[in-house]
Formats: C-alpha cells, structure tokens, sequence
C-alpha cells in the first residue's frame, strides 16, 4: 500500500520531467521543475515518515528549500537579466523528442525488469522511473541549445538520482546527501554566473557558439 | 658499490663550469673502467639493493654481473675519449648555453651507466627512458635548424614506439613470473606462444633502438645532425644498450628456444648488413655515411648474436660461446672505431664548416693526427687487418660457417648465403671508406674551407688518439676482450670461451682447432716484414723516379681541384648497377639561366632515396591523415556531441550490467 503511494509521487516526477521536454518556455521550465522537486521531497518526507528516519527528514526539507525556492528563484533572476524567454532552436524538436523519450521510458522499463535489487526494497518500480528520469534529464542537455535549458536537464538529472537513492532503498548516508546539495547549488550557482557573463560578453546565448573557441 | 654509483653521478654536479664537468667525467670515466676491468677478471659481482619506494613495484636495484660490468667498460672507455675531446670541441665549435650542454651530455653518460646496471624492470624503464629524452634534447641541440628538429622528432617517435614495445614484453615476462626483478627472471620457462611474443617485442622493441632494418629510418636522419661528440656517444654506446637487453633476454632469460629464433635474428641482421652498407656507398655527408654504417655494424653483431642462438637451441654451449664471443667483441670494437670515426668527422666539419665530403680534399697535409686516426678507424671498420674490426668480423665469419654444423637443412642453404653477405659486406665497408679517404683526405681542396683547415686542438687529437690507440691494441692482442668476455660466456652458457679459443699464445682459434685460426700479430709481423722486403726490392731494381701530380689526376698535371674524382663519382657504378635498389635521381642542370648555350656552367646532382623510408612516410601519411580526421569527427568541439558520449557510455554501461546479471 505505501509502496503504491511512493510510486505514484514517482509517476507524477516523471511526468513532469515529461511536461519539461515539452515546454518552450523557460519560465515554463523552471516552473515545472520547482514542481517536481517538490514531488520528490514529498516522497523523501512520507519514506522519513514511514521508516523514521531523522536524516531523510534533514534530506526532505533541504530539497523543498534549495530545489523548490532557492534554485529556481536564481534561475529566475538569471533570465530577468538575460531578457530571453524562450528555447527557440532545439537540435530535436518537441515531437521528435516525445517519441525519443517514450522510446527511453519503455527502454528503461524493459531493462529493469531483469534487475534484482538486493536487501529490503520499499518500492521496485521506483527504480525504471527514476532511471529514465536520468535519461530525460541527460537528452535535454544534450539536444538543447541554450546554457539555461541545459542547465535545467542537469537539475533534471539530479532529481533522478535523488528519487532513486531514498526510495528504492532507505537512502544514503546523510553526510552524502548534504555533499550532493552542495554541488547542486554550487553548480546551478556557477552556470548561472558563467550564463549571465556569456550573454554580456557575446551576445549570443547559444551553446553551440562555445565551440568557436576550440583549438 | 656507492663508490660506482658516486663516480656515475659525480660529474653532474660540476655542470656549472663545463670545463671542470668534462675533466671530471674523463677521470671517473678512467677510475671506471679500471675497476670494471679488475671486478670483471677478479669474478666479483656485486648487487644492491639501492630503494624501495613505498609506490608498488618500484625500487631500484642495481647488479653488477658479469655482463653488465663489459658493457660499463664500453661505456666508460667511450665517455673516456670523448669527453676529453669535448674540452676542446664544445668551445671550438663555439655551443650556446655550454652548461645546459655539459649538463645534458654527463646526465646522458650516467643514463646509460645506469641503464646497463639497472636490474629491475621498472627501473631500467625509467633510466631508459631518461636515456632517450636526453639524446632527443642532445639531438635537437642546434634547434635552429629545420633538420634538427625533423630528425629530433622522427627519433623520438620512433624510439618511443619501440618502447612500448619493450613494456609490453617486460609485462608479459611480470604476468608469468610476478615480479619485475630480474633476478626471478632468469631462465624462466614460458610456454610457446608467450615465449614467441616476448621474443618478437623485445626484437622489435630494442631492435628499434639499434637500428635494425626495417625500423632503421631513425638512424640516418638523427646521428648526423646532434653534435659529433653526442654522435659519436649515440652511434658507438647507446645503440649498444639495446644489443645488451637483446643479449640479456636471449640468452639470460629466456630458456630453450627454438632454432628459428636464431634463424630471425640472423636474417634480420644480414639484412641490416648489406642494407646499410649499400646505402652508406651512396652518402657524401659524412655524417649521414656513419651512421648508415652504424646499421651495417648493428647488422653484424645481430649475425654473431643469430649464430649464437643457433647454437644454444641446439645445445652447443661451446659453438653458441664462440658466437656470443664474435657478437660482444663486435660490439666492442664497434664502439671504438664508430665514435673515432664520428669524433674525426666532427673535427673535419669543425675546420671546414661543412659535412659534404665534395667540398673536403687534402686534409691529410692540413690535419696530420686526425686525418691519421681517421685512417686508422677505417681500416678497422673496414675489416681489414691487422686492426680490431678484422678481428671480430673474422669470428663472425667463423661462427657462421660452424653453422653447417647444426643439422637442419635450411640453415644448411641459408648459411653460405649469409656467409656471403657478409663478405660483400665488408667489401663494400673497404669500398666506402676508400671513398672517404680518398675523397676528403687526398687530393687537393676542394673548397675554401677546406683549404683554410688546419689541426684541431690537442685535447681532441688525445681524444682521437686514444680511441685510435685501442683499435690497434684490441686488433694486435685479441686475447684482452676475450679474456673479458670470457666470465659473461660462463655466466650464460656455461663456458668459459677463453680456455678453447686462446689456448696458443698470440693465436686465437675456432673452438676445434683445424677449422680455423688466426694470429692478427704474426699477420702484420708478416705484413710489416714483407713491406720491407718489397722496399729493398723496388729500391734495389725498380723505377725510383719521383713524378709530381695531384691524386686522383690520372697522371696529368692539373691544378684545377673541381676536376678531380668526386664522391659521387666513385660510387656512380655501384649506384648503376644496383639502380633497381637505390632508386637514383640524377640531374644534369645550368646553374644560370642566361648561359643556357654558350658555355652553360652545369651542375650535376644525385640524390638516391631510401625504399624502407618512402614506406614509412607512406604509412605514416596514410595513419595521420586517417587519424586526424576521426580526431575531427570525435572532437568537434560541440559540448551537445560530448553530453552525448557520456549519454550513450552510461546507457551502455547499464546494459552490460544487465546482461552480465542474465548471465
């Protein structure tokens, strides 16, 4: 029964890292992202709950304040001051990327099914969704153009790896999580500075022209 | 023992005054030698331990046997010459930065001391290695020029392309024995095919250092252009370090090997025989002609040390010890008269600004000493006798034909073949070096440097001299090096060569008598006194008339140096003949456009190519395009395409991990 509950929340964060490669708009997308990781801290909250644990308390809260506020108000001020509100030029275009990520979701559900995982498992089907979340998380920074959408997969990403580690089993050392909060902030900290600073000084915000800077 | 490694490292600290560093360095290059010597005869063999890093696997230990210490005397007696010809040349020639230089040239000595004394495998790979860099920045040490660089680079793409050989021949010898220590590699049993791939890496692995035929290209195009003192270190000692590992893995490490090793070795080294020797008619820088003879020389050593295979794999300790004996003395002599012949070079182009033999000419009147020990070397590489090179290759000779003892019908065919090769070899050899001293040393000048030559400063005609000195010592009395070979043939095989060849005094024999012997002293007693009864007779009877004319004036009075016979004059018909091999570009052209018809001054240029090299660059031309293009297609600089590397890597990797758990 309570495994059923963990993988419904599951259900809703992958559809909205779906609803994400839909969106076009960026205030859309960190939106949709502050949502899910709302979702994913319900989830860490109600597996603290149901094994009470204080560290996934500690793991929840610090999820809802830093990914659910925090983060997302950063992104915020980095595209008020970009003055860009939209992903126009994507390398794969929303319908194709639809059908490329259903591919993954069945890809990944398909594979699972010939993993045991060890030891006591709270709920199994936690383990394809949060996999393809990754994989979502990982197509949008590679077809998409813009730093900011990248940077949004990233996040994506993360949440992935956040769901799997606390619901499939009863979540890593605490020392661990907090290592990984860090990094989020510290990454999303850094790629909106290093956004901000290429917009003023190429006006052009476009990943792809970095690579006029290779050898 | 700290005494050795102390005399090793010493010099290196005087680099600030590169005078004192080369005094320094000639005097424990001497202390050296002659504690090398009497260890060597006295049979004391010493080890060490020296440090055991807290890293895995690498301490450094160094051994002093039987083998090692013969290839310290080498060393020592080379740096002993030619660092005191340094003191003169490297100020003459007028080096910039002469530290940095002295300091690169001792660094280099003490690589190679150490190299030829490491006993672990991870440390000889790493004083290996300090080994090549430093003669690569030795090499490139007048970087201003553009074939400097294009013969630095070539080196040490080559020389590192044979040491990955070389690693993964030690790493197959660490997975069957566990250790890198030497000591538990000795006479190791391996099974056939391990045996056959150790065998081929450490052939083409070392055999890349040496110069061995088709991995020579390095060779021509790197020794001419370092200093000739670093030619004369390069071409006459660390060519050798590879010829020790060889002799090392052969004979030390590997047990029971089949003939056809042996068979290999043989053949590679005619090849590289006759290959080098060919090519070396063709030169006239003489630098490039030295070090096509370093191939030639490298050729002749890999024939004794085949032979010697030949024999051990079929059980032949005594025959195999005669062979080991011809390839060691041949090493030897090789590094006496090839850095002599480079250090004579060195002086030539030191006076005459210039390494094109066509513009030398009448250097023997100019530079007495060097153009006498020039000869000298000559005659040793030559293989005549009665000096060392005569020697060795007579035992070379010998070995071979002992052969036919070995009852396998083809090394019954391809011995006499290969005998014979190395008769046209040393033919060619006299046919090259009369080429050289002809051309440079008589006649009349051919340029104005060469007219304005004169004799080189004192500490490098001591320099000469001394390495001169030995060619005719180790040719007169043969029974030194055997005597010093003696211990390492008792360490390998069992043997002790001494006891069969020099039973006679003054007279060195093939192990059963009757086959052959040889006294080089009784030969040129003979030779002397048969001189002099010639000089009593033409003096007595002949036509003693003085007639004044220039060599190589066919008899006419002509004052004109430019019609004189040139270099490439003298081997147009072996170029002709063997056109098939050289592929020659010969060009007659007007060196000025306007007397195209009245009186056109006209120049003739020959030029042949080498067929291995032209492979080479073909290869290579094909591999760096083909690379660099994947290189393109794989890094585009797009940080979309990399995002989707890592994507697809993990999906991968997931699954692997899958399947693996199916299974």
């Amino acid at each position: 029964m309570f495994s059923d509950f963990i993988e419904l929340i599951g259900a809703f964060v992958l559809v909205l890292a779906i609803l994400q490669i839909t969106s076009d708009r960026l205030y859309f997308s960190i939106k949709v992202y502050a949502i899910q990781s709302f979702f994913v801290s319900i989830s860490i909250l109600s597996i603290g709950i149901y094994s009470s644990s204080f560290d996934l308390y500690v793991s929840s809260f610090l999820t809802l304040v830093i990914k659910t506020f925090i983060i997302p108000y950063a992104l915020f001020k980095t595209i008020d001051e970009m003055k860009i509100k939209r992903e126009i030029k994507a390398f794969v275009n929303i319908t194709n990327s639809l059908l490329v990520i259903s591919a993954i979701i069945i890809f990944t559900f398909l594979l699972t099914r010939y993993i045991n995982i060890g030891g006591s498992v709270i709920a199994k089907e936690i383990f394809p969704i949060s996999l393809s979340i990754i994989f979502i998380g990982a197509f949008i920074m590679v077809s998409r153009q813009k730093p900011i959408t990248q940077l949004i997969g990233f996040l994506t990403l993360e949440n992935g790896i956040m769901l799997v580690a606390t619901s499939v089993t009863y979540g890593m050392p605490l020392i661990v999580e907090i290592g990984i909060f860090f990094d989020v902030i510290v990454g999303a900290t850094m790629a909106s500075l290093i956004i901000h600073h290429i917009n003023h000084d190429i006006d052009d915000m476009d990943a792809t022209s970095l690579s006029d800077f290779k050898e | 023992m700290l005494i050795y490694i102390f005399l090793m490292v010493l010099p290196m600290l005087f680099f600030l005054k590169p005078k004192a560093t080369f005094i320094v360095q000639t005097f424990s290059s001497l202390v050296l030698l002659f504690f090398s010597a009497v260890l060597l005869l006295k049979h004391e063999y010493i080890s060490i331990s020296m440090f055991h890093s807290s890293l895995p696997y690498l301490d450094f230990s160094i051994k002093l046997d039987s083998l090692s210490l013969l290839f310290v005397m080498i060393i020592s007696t080379i740096s002993l010459g030619v660092s005191t010809y340094s003191l003169n040349y490297v100020y003459d020639e007028d080096y910039h930065h002469k530290r940095l230089f002295a300091f690169i040239y001792t660094a280099f000595i003490a690589s190679l001391l150490f190299v030829v004394t490491s006993f672990n495998a991870i440390s000889f790979l790493i004083f290996w290695e300090i080994m090549s860099t430093l003669s690569f920045f030795l090499v490139i040490y007048n970087y201003e020029n553009e074939e400097n660089r294009q013969g630095g680079f070539l080196y040490i793409f080559m020389t590192h392309l044979g040491t990955a050989f070389i690693m993964v021949a030690f790493i197959l010898m660490y997975l069957k024995t566990g250790s890198f220590s030497f000591e538990n590699w000795v006479h190791v049993g391996l099974d056939d095919s391990t045996k056959f791939w150790v065998f081929l890496c450490v052939l083409i692995g070392f055999g890349t250092k040496a110069g061995m035929f088709p991995l020579h290209v390095w060779l021509p195009k790197a020794h001419p252009v370092a200093p000739s003192n670093v030619s004369a270190l390069m071409s006459g000692v660390m060519i050798k370090t590879a010829i020790y590992m060889m002799i090392r893995f052969y004979f030390y490490f590997l047990s029971d090997i089949p003939w056809w090793y042996g068979f290999i070795v043989l053949l590679l080294g005619s090849l590289s025989a006759l290959f080098g020797v060919m090519y070396a008619l063709a030169q006239h820088d003489l630098k490039r002609l030295l070090a096509y003879h370093s191939i030639e020389n490298i050729g002749i050593i890999l024939m004794g040390l085949g032979s010697a295979m030949l024999f051990n794999s079929n059980h032949m300790p005594l025959l195999a010890s005669f062979g080991l004996l011809a390839a060691i003395f041949h090493t030897y002599n090789h590094a006496i008269f090839k850095s002599l012949l480079f250090l004579g070079s060195g002086a030539t182009f030191l006076k005459t600004h210039t390494k094109d033999m066509e513009k030398y000419g009448g250097l023997i009147k100019l530079m007495p000493y060097t153009a006498l020990f020039f000869i000298i070397g000559s005659i040793s590489i030559s293989a005549l006798p009665p000096f060392n090179g005569f020697v060795s290759e007579w035992l070379t000779y010998q070995s071979l034909l002992l052969n036919n003892k070995i009852d396998i019908n083809i090394i019954h065919i391809f011995v006499p073949l290969f005998a014979s090769m190395l008769a046209l070899t040393g033919a060619f050899a006299a046919a090259c070096f009369v080429k050289v001293i002809g051309i440079s040393f008589l006649g009349s000048p051919r340029s104005d440097g060469a007219k304005n030559a004169n004799e080189v400063g004192k500490f490098m005609v001591w320099g000469m001299g001394f390495l001169a000195a030995l060619c005719v010592v180790f040719g007169l009395f043969p029974h030194i090096v055997i005597a010093l070979v003696a211990p390492i043939t008792s360490l390998l095989l069992g043997v002790d060569v001494s006891s069969s060849t020099s039973s006679h005094l003054f007279m060195i024999s093939t192990p059963n008598f009757s086959f052959g012997h040889l006294s080089t002293l009784g030969l040129s007693m003979g030779f002397a006194v048969g001189i002099f009864m010639l000089y009593i007779l033409i003096k007595k009877f002949g036509n003693t008339k003085t007639r004044m004319c220039s060599t190589w004036g066919c008899g006419q009075l002509n004052n004109d140096a430019s019609n004189q016979y040139t270099a490439s004059g003298f081997s147009q018909p072996i170029r002709k003949i063997f056109a098939f091999f050289y592929h020659p570009k010969e060009k007659i052209y007007p060196t000025s456009r306007k007397k195209k018809y009245f009186f056109p001054i006209l120049e003739y240029k020959a030029h042949s190519h080498d067929g291995v090299e032209s492979v080479y660059n073909l290869v290579l031309k094909v591999f760096v395009k083909s690379s660099a293009y994947l290189i393109n297609l794989i890094e585009n600089g797009s940080i979309h395409i990399y995002l989707l590397y890592i994507l697809i890597a993990s999906i991968a990797f997931l699954v692997y991990a899958v399947k693996g758990g199916i299974n």
